[in-house]
């Protein structure tokens, strides 16, 4: 019996989350992401991570979270070493995501819609849905699962740290595009560095919901995910919650 | 099989584009017009001639608008989107969602920059939120730069009812009105005058049975009417109400405060259109910075007359149908049709083109085929001095987020000034019943058929109408009438279980000023951002002139015989 006892406890221990656990170990991309996820001063924040924080408050958890390339994030929720990842929807038979994530390009229960905008030097040229026409070089910031889209048609891209990097080098070199965040996109619009040298194209390169995706091998239970994923889309689709959520930034 | 079902499709694709209207077609199908047919023709052969390249480049691609659920959007949707690809090539997804959901799209556009929609038929009563956002189009820049090659030339914004709805501070068109409803009182007037009713009416209170021009005068009647048979046209007795109002917990029982009712009961300071320096909502604002809602900081949402506005709003309801608790704006709009109720104090315009308000055989229709109905001015309450705004009206309004640019940004614009235009406008009217133009409402069709819209016509073409105004400039965030709608549901929860009224409105308006105070104090915005001003004692403030304003006593009963106010309103 005390031998029982003691292979749970060990089982207890080592699982990545348990029953009376307080915290829940998510993986975030590392590279910068800004607003909705980047690195300060060694922390992890953004826009993704407080929504999820928020959506685990009512549970009593606090997310512990581990900034990875994406790639090793998602072998790491493979594995079960961590619990889960924000990441847009990915097929594998390990992972956990709302039952809508592969039916619908706009999930009910994303974290959020993300848009990536084409941005291009002040001129005639309008993105208009063919990535063919995209002004070279085609820059994306370091790490972007985006690049596979365009790899995949042949195109090749120039990749920098951050996205300052690359609307810097578009107003240096007067050519080619930079492929942001809408929101950053308009950040920029507003910056009188670049107001007046950029145009931002209306159709999005492409549009991303952002899930919590969940391991297969975490103990959080179906339950307590299915209520993480109602929490943030309540808070995301309420009338207030967006105000101080975007205010802080 | 194959060859038959290749046949059905050819002759299908063959189809559409035969039944197409021509331009000719669809600028006789607009009658009755504010245009003549060659003018129709001209005006629509622009739209048509400066699509041609956008068209070409658009080709493949979506113009997204959203509008909320009337029937004016319904015919955009229907008619005047079909039309509008048929002449301009330009094709046209009107989406037609709630009132809430269009807010808060437009509101997740500006805030992330991902495109929705392409273009928003949004209420007005953002202004203050957009001027403060800066996150939309300003049209009066673009009409004079990018955008001079896609304005119409016969746009005649002149004929527009009140397009400083959509202005900011400067005067700057960042929204374009599109269809126009007010908020007015609404009444039987058969039983009105009928003698029987009139002679009681004045024994039992001691003046005349007519148009209340105060609530006490309002009170009065609902009192007199509620438990009283009267008949109807169609034959029916029915056991009359003699108030009809809503509060099902939902977005627009916030509106039912925020669109005004604080003013209506005399809440803010005169100066039209919102009242300087506190306006309808109870917002303190200098210069044009909002700096508190509470009376202790110079607003006045929790002031007497604010209290006066939410218990009168309480206590009326025992003259209402019990079906109230379960009714919200859209619900409550056509309800006067079903004949048992007398009076009704705020009425929106846009449920009164329902065909329950019109067709033969309802109790509210006379034997002639015109209403039994009327509607008159919103009457105030006991705080309410001359020079403040009467009421309130908004205007539904073409709004173009900034991420929206280049050629979506043109092809958005040619959409909402092709629905807006006077080739449709009164067509439109004769619709949705919700009208932007002058030349809709002056149109000789309108004279010989004035009767059917009973008084409305008559009040817009009258002066009194710059007196309903929106939610103006000084709301920097419209989102904060959520604050609105959480506390007014719970304290109507209180109310239900028998909470005394005046210490319950108190408490209420308390929170609520409280809860709006600390959300405006939060807020960040780009241009005239929210600075709370310091705490003071009510006392201080309630001693100052103007709002916020201190106790008054009770009003005399007042009312005017609605034929009277008809003449004074020509």
């Amino acid at each position: 019996m005390k031998r029982l006892f003691f292979i749970f406890m060990i089982f207890v221990l080592l699982s990545p989350i348990t029953a009376g656990a307080q915290t829940l170990s998510i993986s975030v991309e590392s590279r910068e992401f800004y607003p909705f996820f980047f690195i300060e001063k060694d922390t992890p924040k953004g826009i993704l991570l407080d929504m999820v924080r928020d959506g685990l408050t009512p549970l009593g958890i606090t997310p512990k979270f581990k900034p990875l390339p994406l790639k090793r994030g998602l072998k790491m929720v493979e594995r079960g070493a961590v619990d889960a990842i924000i990441a847009p929807r990915v097929k594998n038979n390990q992972f956990l995501l709302p039952a809508d994530a592969f039916e619908k390009d706009i999930s009910a229960h994303r974290i959020l819609q993300i848009d990536s905008v084409v941005v291009t030097c002040k001129s005639d040229y309008e993105y208009l849905g063919d990535i063919k026409t995209l002004p070279i070089p085609i820059r994306i910031t370091l790490g972007d699962p985006i690049e596979s889209m365009f790899k995949d048609q042949g195109l090749s891209v120039d990749d920098a740290a951050s996205g300052t990097h690359n609307i810097k080098k578009l107003i240096r070199d007067k050519k080619g595009c930079v492929i942001t965040t809408s929101l950053k996109a308009m950040t920029w619009l507003e910056n009188p560095k670049y107001k007046d040298n950029i145009d931002v194209s209306t159709e999005p390169v492409v549009s991303r919901s952002y899930f919590l995706i969940f391991s297969k091998k975490s103990s959080f239970g179906q339950h307590n995910i299915q209520l993480v994923w109602d929490e943030i889309a309540k808070n995301r689709d309420d009338y207030i919650y967006p105000i101080k959520l975007f205010t802080a930034y | 099989m194959k060859l038959r079902l290749c046949l059905v499709l050819l002759v299908c694709c063959l189809w559409s584009p035969l039944h197409a209207k021509t331009l000719k077609e669809w600028a006789k199908s607009f009658e009755p017009s504010a245009l003549s047919i060659e003018e129709r023709i001209k005006e629509l052969k622009w739209f048509k001639e400066v699509s041609k390249d956008l068209a070409k480049k658009l080709d493949g691609k979506t113009i997204r608008s959203a509008a909320e659920h009337i029937k004016t959007h319904f015919y955009e949707r229907d008619v005047l989107s079909e039309a509008f690809f048929d002449i301009t090539g330009i094709r046209v997804k009107h989406n037609i969602i709630g009132e809430g959901p269009v807010v808060k799209e437009i509101m997740t556009q500006l805030r992330t920059g991902r495109v929705i929609e392409h273009i928003y038929v949004n209420d007005a009563d953002l202004i203050g939120t957009h001027l403060r956002y800066q996150g939309v189009v300003n049209l009066s820049e673009y009409m004079k730069g990018e955008g001079k090659k896609y304005t119409n030339p016969y746009l005649d914004l002149d004929d527009w009812l009140n397009l400083e709805f959509g202005q900011d501070y400067s005067g700057n068109q960042l929204q374009l009105p599109d269809q126009q409803f007010s908020n007015l009182y609404w009444f039987r007037y058969d039983w009105f005058t009928d003698p029987k009713n009139m002679a009681d009416f004045k024994e039992k209170f001691g003046y005349e049975l007519g148009v209340p021009i105060n609530w006490a005068a309002y009170e009065d009647i609902a009192k007199f009417f509620t438990g009283r048979k009267q008949t109807n046209p169609d034959g029916s007795t029915v056991t009359a109400y003699g108030h009809l109002d809503y509060l099902k917990p939902s977005p627009s029982l916030g509106w039912r405060f925020t669109d005004a009712w604080l003013s209506i009961a005399g809440v803010g300071d005169k100066g039209l259109p919102n009242g300087i320096p506190v306006d309808e909502w109870g917002i303190r604002v200098e210069n044009k910075v909002p700096v508190g809602s509470m009376v202790e900081r110079g607003g006045a949402m929790n002031s007497p007359a604010a209290v006066y506005a939410l218990s009168k709003f309480m206590e009326w309801l025992k003259f209402a149908p019990p079906e109230a608790k379960d009714l919200e704006w859209h619900t409550a709009g056509p309800r006067g049709a079903k004949g048992d109720v007398a009076q009704r104090i705020f009425q929106y315009i846009t449920w009164l083109s329902t065909d329950a308000f019109h067709e033969k055989g309802s109790p509210v229709v006379g034997k002639d085929g015109y209403p039994v109905w009327r509607v008159a001015p919103t009457p105030h309450g006991r705080y309410w001095d001359e020079g403040m705004k009467v009421g309130y009206q908004d205007a539904g309004s073409w709004t173009i987020p900034i991420s929206v640019r280049d050629s979506y940004r043109a092809a958005a614009w040619l959409w909402a000034q092709f629905a807006s235009s006077k080739t449709v406008s009164l067509k439109k009217f004769l619709v949705g019943g919700t009208p932007v133009r002058k030349s809709t409402i002056n149109h000789p069709y309108i004279d010989k058929n004035i009767k059917k819209w009973a008084g409305l016509i008559e009040f817009y073409r009258s002066p009194a109408e710059k007196k309903w105004t929106d939610s103006g400039p000084n709301v920097p965030d419209y989102a904060l009438s959520v604050t609105w709608v959480a506390n007014l549901e719970k304290s109507l929860k209180e109310f239900h279980n028998g909470a005394a009224i005046p210490e319950l409105a108190q408490r209420t308006m308390d929170n609520m000023a409280r809860d709006q105070d600390e959300m405006m104090a939060t807020l960040k915005l780009r241009k005239y951002s929210p600075k709370m001003n310091p705490i003071k004692s009510k006392d201080y403030w309630l001693k100052q002139p103007g709002s916020p304003k201190p106790e008054r006593k009770p009003e005399k009963p007042e009312t005017i015989a609605y034929d009277e106010l008809i003449k004074q309103w020509k």
